[in-house]
C-alpha cells in the first residue's frame, strides 16, 4: 500500500480513535459518586454525613431481563443514610429509627443522566424517563412479566406490592401478620386462627399465579397481594394488583382491587 | 459620623449635630446633603433586615459598608443595648455617614486575618491598612480575663472566638453571657441535666463554666445542643428541648446529650417523604403515613489488639460508644406538632444514649417487623409521646407567654 493510500486509512483511525476517547464511559466509582451526590444534593446533607451506597446488579440484569438485551443505564445503586461504615479500628453503624430512607439511582455508564427512580417524590416519572432511555419494545407477555417484575423491583410507588403466589404464602404472610404488634403468642395465634377459619374456604379457589392479559397495544399484569390488617382481619385480605404494560415499556400506576372471591 | 457614646450609639452630622441615637428606628437618605434623618416609622415596619447589611470595625472608627446609590432610602435601628448586642452578635451594625465622607469611606474595606489558639481563641488579628500592617495581640487568663486589655477592645472576637461586649466586658455564648473576671455565666444554664450533674460535681453549680475546667473544654454555645441552620420553627423545638429537659419525667432522654464530655446531638429539619409508608387497606384503597420526624445515631463499635514480646495477644473490646445523634424533623411537620414530635424523637435518642450496644442491637433485630408501629422501639417512643406530649406542649406555651 502506497502512503497515498495508507494516509485517509490511517486518519480514519485515528479520528475514531480520538471519537472514542471523547466519550468515555463512566467507571463503576464515578456513576458511585453521581448516584451519592444525587441523594446528598436532594437530603441537604454536610459533606461529613455518612451516605451509604452499594450497587445492585440484580436490578441491573432485571433491567437487562425486561428489554432483551444490554441497556444503558449500566449502573443502578441503592443509596442510605442508613448502613456500616468501616474505619480502620472498627465500625459506625448508622441506625434510623423511624424513616428508613432509601433511594434507588440508575445512571447511564455514557454519563449523560441519572434516573431518580425510587424515593423520590417524582420518581414515578423519572421511571418512565428511564424506560424511555432503554428503548424498550415489549414484544410477549413473558417479556411484559419481566417489565412488572422490574417495577415491583424499584417500586416508585412505594406501595407493599409483594406477590403472594399460592394459598400456602398467602396462610404464612397472613400468619406472621397477625402475630406483629401482639403481646403475646397465643393472642396471635387465635386471631390467626380466627382468620384462617374463614380464608381458607374463600381464598381456596383464587389462581395465585401471576398472569399476563393481552390489552390494547400492551398487556396488563396480574398478580396477587395481601393487604394490611383489619380490626377484623388480622391476616388481611388477598388483593388483585394490575399494571398495563404497554408496547414500548411503559406502565401504567398499579391498580389493586378487591378479587371476587371472598368471606 | 458615627460615634460611640458610653450608654449607645449616635449617628451626628459632620459638624457634631446628633442625627439619631439608640432606641428607635431611623430614615436616612443617601445622597442628601446634609444627611436627612427622621425619627418617623419607629415601629420598624418595613425596616430592612439587619442581618442584609454589614460594616467591619478598623480599630475604634468604622468604615461603612452601606454606600447606597444616590436617594435610596435606608432604615436603621439603634436600639437598646439588648438589641444592639445581638445585631453586634450577627457581625452586624447598619448605619449611613454624611454623603461626601460615607462615599469616601464606603470603599475603604479591611481584611482582618484571625489566629486562634487550641480552643478557639484570637490570639492575634492582622490587617493590613493604608498600606501598613498592623498585628493586634491577645493573652487571656485561663478563663477568658484578658490580660492587659486595651479600651476599646480593638477586636470583637476574643475569648473561645466568641464576642465581647465592649461595655459590659462580657462574652455572649448564644444562651447567655460569661464573666469572664469572675469566671461564670452571669445566668444559670438553660439546660437542666439532672441525671449527669449528679454524677459531676464541678457542674452542681448551674453558673459554671466548661466544668471549672477552661483549658481542656469549652462551652460552644452555654449548652450542647447544635441546631442546625436550616432548622424550621427553631425557636418552637428550642423551647420544646427546653420543656423536656425542665421536665424529670422525660429529661433523661436530652440530658445525656448535655455537657462537654458527651456526644452531639443535631436537630436539623430535612426532606423524610421517602420513609412514608403507604399501607394497602383490605378494600384496595391505599393509606399513606407521613413520617414526622426520624432519630439517626451513630454508634460505633471498636476493638483492638496487641502482641506482647511473648506473642501473648491482648484483645480489648469490643466497646460500643455513640458517636452522635441527629433529629431530623420533616419539613412538612407543623409549628404544633413539634413538641409531640420532639418528645417521640427524644425517646429514641435517650434509648441510644443510654446504652448504645443493646439500641443498635434491637434495631437490627426489629428491622424484620414490617410493620413499623409494631417495633417495640417504635412502641415505647409512642407510648411517651401519647403520655407527656400535652404536658410538654403546655410547658412550651409558658415559656412563649414568658418570652412575650
Amino acid at each position: 500500500m502506497s502512503m497515498r493510500r495508507a494516509f485517509p486509512t490511517i486518519l480514519s483511525i485515528a479520528v475514531l480513535s480520538a471519537g472514542a476517547l471523547a466519550s468515555p464511559q463512566l467507571s463503576d466509582q464515578t456513576a458511585r459518586r453521581r448516584a451519592q451526590s444525587t441523594v446528598r444534593a436532594h437530603l441537604r446533607l454536610r459533606p461529613d454525613q455518612f451516605l451509604g451506597i452499594q450497587r445492585d446488579e440484580k436490578l441491573e440484569q432485571a433491567l437487562a431481563s425486561a428489554a432483551g438485551k444490554r441497556v444503558e443505564p449500566a449502573f443502578v445503586y441503592r443509596v442510605s443514610q442508613a448502613g456500616d461504615e468501616f474505619k480502620e479500628d472498627g465500625v459506625i453503624h448508622h441506625i434510623s429509627t423511624d424513616a428508613d430512607l432509601a433511594y434507588i439511582i440508575a445512571v447511564d455508564s455514557a454519563g449523560a443522566s441519572s434516573y431518580r427512580i425510587h424515593g423520590f417524590p417524582d420518581s414515578v416519572a423519572e421511571f418512565g424517563r428511564l424506560i424511555t432511555r432503554v428503548g424498550m419494545k415489549v414484544v410477549s407477555y413473558e417479556q411484559a412479566e419481566s417489565v412488572a417484575e422490574f417495577y415491583r423491583a424499584v417500586n416508585p410507588e412505594d406501595l407493599s406490592l409483594t406477590p403472594v403466589a399460592s394459598l400456602i404464602e398467602l396462610k404464612q404472610a397472613a400468619e406472621r401478620q397477625c402475630h406483629s404488634g401482639v403481646e403475646s403468642f397465643d393472642t396471635g395465634q387465635k386471631a390467626f386462627a380466627d382468620w384462617w377459619s374463614r380464608a381458607r374456604p374463600a381464598y381456596a379457589t383464587v389462581q395465585f399465579q401471576q398472569r399476563s392479559i393481552p390489552q390494547g397495544i400492551g398487556y396488563q399484569v396480574e398478580w396477587i397481594v395481601l393487604s394490611s390488617s383489619s380490626r377484623q382481619d388480622c391476616g388481611g385480605a388477598p388483593l388483585r394488583a394490575r399494571l398495563e404494560v404497554r408496547a414500548d415499556g411503559h406502565v401504567s400506576k398499579v391498580t389493586i382491587s378487591p378479587i371476587r372471591e371472598g368471606p | 459620623m458615627i460615634d460611640r457614646e458610653s450608654n449607645g450609639w449616635q449617628v451626628r452630622t459632620a459638624g457634631g449635630a446628633v442625627l439619631a441615637d439608640n432606641g428607635a428606628w431611623h430614615h436616612f437618605t443617601v445622597g442628601a446633603a446634609p444627611l436627612a434623618a427622621s425619627t418617623a416609622g419607629a415601629s420598624g415596619e418595613g425596616a430592612p433586615d439587619l442581618a442584609s447589611a454589614e460594616h467591619r470595625s478598623t480599630g475604634g472608627a468604622y468604615a461603612a459598608g452601606v454606600a447606597g446609590a444616590a436617594g435610596l432610602t435606608l432604615m436603621v435601628l439603634l436600639a437598646g443595648p439588648q438589641r444592639r448586642r445581638r445585631a453586634v452578635a450577627a457581625g452586624v451594625l447598619v448605619f449611613v455617614l454624611a454623603p461626601a465622607a460615607a462615599q469616601a469611606q464606603a470603599t475603604t474595606q479591611v481584611v482582618e486575618y484571625y489566629t486562634t489558639d487550641a480552643i478557639g481563641s484570637v490570639r492575634a488579628v492582622t490587617k493590613r491598612v493604608n498600606g501598613v500592617l498592623q498585628v493586634t495581640r491577645h493573652d487571656f487568663m485561663p478563663f477568658g480575663e484578658e490580660v492587659s486589655p486595651q479600651y476599646p477592645p480593638p477586636d470583637k472576637r476574643l475569648f473561645t472566638g466568641k464576642e465581647r461586649d465592649s461595655e459590659t466586658g462580657l462574652d455572649y455564648f448564644e444562651a447567655r453571657y460569661l464573666r469572664a473576671s469572675a469566671g461564670r455565666f452571669t445566668t444559670v444554664d438553660p439546660v437542666m441535666a439532672v441525671k449527669d450533674n449528679l454524677l459531676e460535681p464541678q457542674r452542681w453549680n448551674r453558673y459554671a463554666y466548661a466544668k471549672n475546667n477552661p483549658l481542656a473544654f469549652i462551652d460552644p454555645d452555654g449548652r450542647d445542643i447544635i441546631y442546625a441552620g436550616n432548622l424550621k420553627n427553631a425557636q418552637k423545638v428550642k423551647d420544646s428541648v427546653q420543656a423536656i429537659l425542665a421536665d424529670p419525667r422525660t429529661a433523661g432522654n436530652l440530658s445525656g446529650y448535655v455537657g462537654p464530655n458527651n456526644p452531639n446531638l443535631t436537630i436539623q429539619s430535612g426532606d423524610l417523604s421517602a420513609g412514608d409508608t403507604r399501607t394497602v387497606n383490605p378494600d384496595g384503597s391505599v393509606t399513606t403515613t407521613t413520617v414526622m420526624g426520624n432519630t439517626a445515631t451513630d454508634i460505633q463499635t471498636t476493638s483492638s489488639s496487641s502482641t506482647d514480646m511473648n506473642g501473648v495477644t491482648t484483645t480489648t473490646g469490643p466497646e460500643t460508644t455513640l458517636k452522635g445523634a441527629t433529629i431530623t424533623i420533616d419539613n412538612r411537620t407543623g409549628s404544633g406538632e413539634i413538641p409531640g414530635v420532639m418528645v417521640h424523637e427524644g425517646v429514641h435518642a435517650g434509648e441510644a444514649r443510654a446504652n448504645p450496644a443493646k439500641f443498635a442491637k434491637d434495631a437490627a433485630a426489629e428491622k424484620s417487623i414490617p410493620n413499623h408501629d409494631a417495633r417495640p422501639q417504635e412502641q415505647r417512643a409512642n407510648a411517651a409521646q401519647k403520655t407527656y406530649a400535652k404536658g410538654i406542649q403546655d410547658a412550651v406555651k409558658r415559656i412563649e407567654r414568658d418570652r412575650k
